[in-house]
């Protein structure tokens, strides 16, 4: 709940809150005179509560631009919203402690009037204490501004520093109007005046209201006493009630009004005097309530008159009205204004004094500021006077010791400027030690560049040498490309001759192969007629085998049948014979079908091998034709690239000769640098 | 009187055979090998729906035996003392009729189961004695069979 700027100062000004909250009451119920009242503290503890309660709303009001800043995280943190927060924190003093101030007088003011309204008669100081409220609602206005200003300005200086620091931070320009530091203090130092100036008058004037009270109430009961004597006597003495006429008048000097009450009821007053006691409700009750009892007294603020009774031993009852009312003494009123007017007047001198006393000398450090961060005039600028050994003394101190360490680094910088590196920083802390290590390397850096000068104008001459003889070998090198670029150009039309004869290789081997297919598919033709000639010897030689058989068992029925079947024994020897040949012929056939077949196997498998041969061949004309174009492609891109290469020697026979002048001109600058680095003046020792 | 005698060959041996006893010259047969009988009688063929003995003639003379399911191709069908029997053989030629005188006794080259022999155009070709060589194979047959 604390995590937030609002929460924190409501709860500071709470607690302060319970501190001081009681003393003011006791001292207001003092003050007007209702400490044993008993609503009025109530009203009084509501009062201060509610008024408490209006805090945190308005601080929630005035402080949400800042918790928006809080609660963005940074990268979300525009220069708006930080404008708006640091503005929201810069007013926030001046508008929380006018409205604290207002909260406070507001309560105060509401909880007399209702008193006065609802309460009077439990307001002994009567309507005189409505001058003593105005007068304590001025000192409390007046005294907790002077309160609240300050401490919440204390409570939100650090929310003030960190929107600073992120603004500082992330180049974000704040948009604060420029504040007079007299100013603060001379509103605080008239808020501290007055606010205890108007409550002690107001005090004063209370006790001058009292006294007046007092002298009113002393002098009733001392007329009083004393015609209550002389009634006491006469009475002692018989004398006729003509007697007591003559004392009541006689007692009855203005603004006195005496009266005597007898036991029969009548009232002995001084002429006229009756018939305004009678028509004093007031008093004719309370009389009534309290001559039957002893001794009484009606004295109050608010009432014009006091009336004191004393009830005899004899049942007579002296009553006596003082007709005058409180007055606060004409001195007191002009006395108290004047020295409220004096503190008044006093008060912001008297802290215009001190402000100008505190800021004199801050003013004399800002304008000595300006002149150096604006102006930069340094040596111009002597040493500020130390008026004081106070904080401000010190910091004056203090600024003429920085003053004094940028004068020695400004000289030593101007050393520096002008190439004395012998210079020595004296003083501790970061800026002189960075003023020496940045001395040291500036030693180091001329002594490096002293160096390389040297070893770039040796360099640069070398550049110049190997220039030379590079621009020479990159023309050789060109008119050798030209050269390349025409062997190429010829290896290229050579390779698309050889493309267009490999092209006709291709073709004929393509033409061969076809021809040795139907070659082929010829030869199996041939085959399978000489299939079907074997299949018909077969049915041959069957049938030979058959009519052998045939002419072996004729031979053997015409040997069976004697000389009868001599003749049909020789016709079968014969068929036998013709049998055996057919056998034979079928058998030579069979032999040539076989060869035949033989021949077209061998044919197959020798043309079979032509074909692979010619299926070799054609594959070896494509390999060769696709050969030739890649090939020719490449000798060809290879003839382009020897061009682009020409193109780069002659390039670089011109970069060459550009780099060669550059060179020249390279040492030419290397000596200068030289000559430059000679210009620092470098102790010996440290340079080496 | 006139001999009509059949020219045979088994192998490269030319024999003769009278031709009276043989029925019928058929081509190459196929044959039953019977176990456990004598290789000059390996097996059996059908013939005319009976099954006769088939003598092996390469065997009887010392030639190559049959193999099993292996014929020649010529097969005689002989008929002897009222059996019929088969006799593979790789060539027959048509019946020579010899007269007695051209008959002579066996000479040259003795043969097994043959006592004679006759000349065919200068080559002598011994006689096969059919029935000798089917009784000494009957009974030895019967007496003992080939281990």
């Amino acid at each position: 709940m604390l995590r937030t700027l609002t929460a924190r100062c409501l709860l500071a000004f709470l607690l302060l809150e319970i501190l001081f909250a009681p003393l003011v009451l006791i001292a207001f119920e003092q003050l007007i005179g209702i400490e044993g009242y008993a609503p009025a503290h109530w009203l009084l503890a509501s009062a201060a509560i509610l008024k408490a309660l209006l805090w945190g709303p308005f601080l929630a009001v005035q402080l949400k631009p800042y918790e928006r800043f809080k609660r963005l995280p940074a990268s979300a943190r525009s220069p708006s919203v930080v404008n708006q927060a640091d503005s929201a924190l810069q007013a926030l003093s001046y508008r929380f402690g006018a409205f604290y101030a207002i909260s406070w007088v507001i309560a105060y003011a509401v909880i007399a009037a209702l008193l006065l309204i609802l309460g009077a008669e439990h307001l002994p100081n009567g309507p005189r204490v409505v001058e003593a409220v105005l007068l304590l609602l001025g000192g409390l206005g007046f005294g907790s501004f002077a309160f609240g200003f300050p401490l919440i300005g204390m409570l939100s200086a650090n929310a003030a520093s960190e929107c600073c620091a992120f603004a500082v931070k992330h180049g974000i320009l704040l948009e604060r109007a420029p504040k007079s530091l007299q100013v603060r203090i001379g509103v605080v130092a008239i808020a501290l005046a007055l606010g205890p100036t108007l409550w002690m008058t107001a005090l004063g004037y209370m006790k001058q209201v009292q006294s007046s009270q007092d002298l009113r109430t002393l002098a009733a009961e001392l007329a009083n006493a004393r015609l209550s004597a002389l009634v006491q006597d006469s009475l002692a003495r018989d004398k006729p009630r003509a007697a007591l006429q003559t004392l009541v008048e006689a007692a009855s000097q203005a603004p006195l009004k005496s009266f005597v009450l007898v036991p029969d009821g009548t009232t002995i007053a001084a002429d006229g005097d009756a018939q305004a006691a009678e028509q004093d409700h007031e008093l004719r009750d309370w009389t009534k309530a309290h001559k039957a009892r002893g001794n009484f007294l009606l004295s109050r603020l608010d009432l014009a008159r006091i009336a004191t009774l004393e009830r005899l031993s004899t049942g007579y009852a002296v009553l006596t009205v003082l007709d005058a009312p409180v007055s606060v003494p004409r001195g007191f009123g002009l006395s108290a204004a004047i020295f409220v007017l004096v503190v008044g007047i006093w008060a912001p001198v008297c802290a215009l004094i001190l402000s100008r006393a505190i800021s004199s000398p801050i003013e004399r450090l800002t304008r000595a500021a300006s002149l150096v961060v604006e102006e930069g005039e340094l040596s111009k600028m002597g040493a500020l006077p130390v008026e004081q050994s106070d904080e401000v003394g010190v910091l004056t101190e203090k600024f003429n010791d920085l003053m004094n360490l940028m004068r020695s680094l400004s000289q030593a910088a101007q050393g520096i400027a002008t190439g004395d590196l012998r210079v020595e920083i004296s003083g501790t802390g970061e800026l002189p030690n960075a003023f020496r290590s940045m001395l040291a390397g500036l030693r180091d850096i001329v002594a490096q560049i002293g160096e390389t000068s040297v070893d770039l104008a040796s360099a640069a001459a070398e550049i110049f040498a190997a220039s030379q003889e590079q621009e020479s070998a990159a023309a050789s090198q060109s008119s050798a490309m030209v050269e390349i670029s025409r062997t190429m150009d010829s290896l290229s039309n050579s390779a698309a001759h050889v493309s267009d004869a490999v092209q006709g290789v291709l073709s004929n081997a393509e033409r061969t192969l076809k021809n040795t297919d139907e070659m082929v598919q010829r030869i199996g033709q041939l085959s399978s007629h000489a299939g079907r000639i074997g299949e018909i010897l077969e049915v041959i030689r069957d049938i030979a085998d058959k009519s052998d058989l045939l002419a072996l068992n004729g031979s053997l029925e015409a040997s069976r049948a004697g000389e009868g079947g001599r003749g049909f024994a020789l016709v079968a020897g014969e068929m036998r014979r013709l049998a055996e040949r057919v056998t034979a012929s079928v058998q030579d056939v069979k032999k040539l079908v076989y060869d035949i077949r033989e021949s077209g196997s061998s044919t197959v498998m020798a043309t079979e091998e032509s074909r692979k041969l010619a299926e070799g061949t054609t594959e070896a004309a494509r390999q060769i034709t696709f050969v030739t174009q890649q090939q020719r492609s490449g000798t060809e891109q290879v003839s382009q690239s020897v061009k682009n290469i020409a193109d780069v020697v002659a390039q670089a026979v011109s970069a060459t000769s550009q780099t060669r002048t550059s060179a020249q001109s390279l040492k030419t600058r290397a000596d200068t640098l030289a000559s430059i680095v000679r210009q620092f003046r470098v102790n010996e020792t440290k340079a080496a | 009187m006139s001999v009509p005698l059949l020219p045979i060959r088994i192998e490269s041996e030319w024999l003769l055979i009278h031709a009276n006893l043989i029925q019928e010259i058929l081509g190459a047969q196929p044959w039953l090998s019977i176990p456990h009988t004598r290789r000059e009688l390996p097996g059996v063929v059908a013939w005319r729906g009976r099954a006769i003995p088939l003598v092996d003639l390469g065997a009887v003379l010392g030639l190559s035996a049959l193999a099993s399911k292996l014929s020649r191709p010529r097969t005689l069908i002989g008929q002897v003392d009222g059996g019929f029997l088969a006799v593979p053989v790789d060539e027959a030629r048509e019946v020579q009729i010899f007269t007695a005188d051209q008959i002579r006794v066996a000479h040259a080259v003795p043969r097994p189961h043959s006592v004679s022999e006759a000349e065919i155009q200068g080559l002598v070709m011994p006689i096969l004695e059919l029935p000798s060589l089917l009784a000494s194979l009957t009974h030895s047959h019967l007496v003992a069979p080939e281990a």
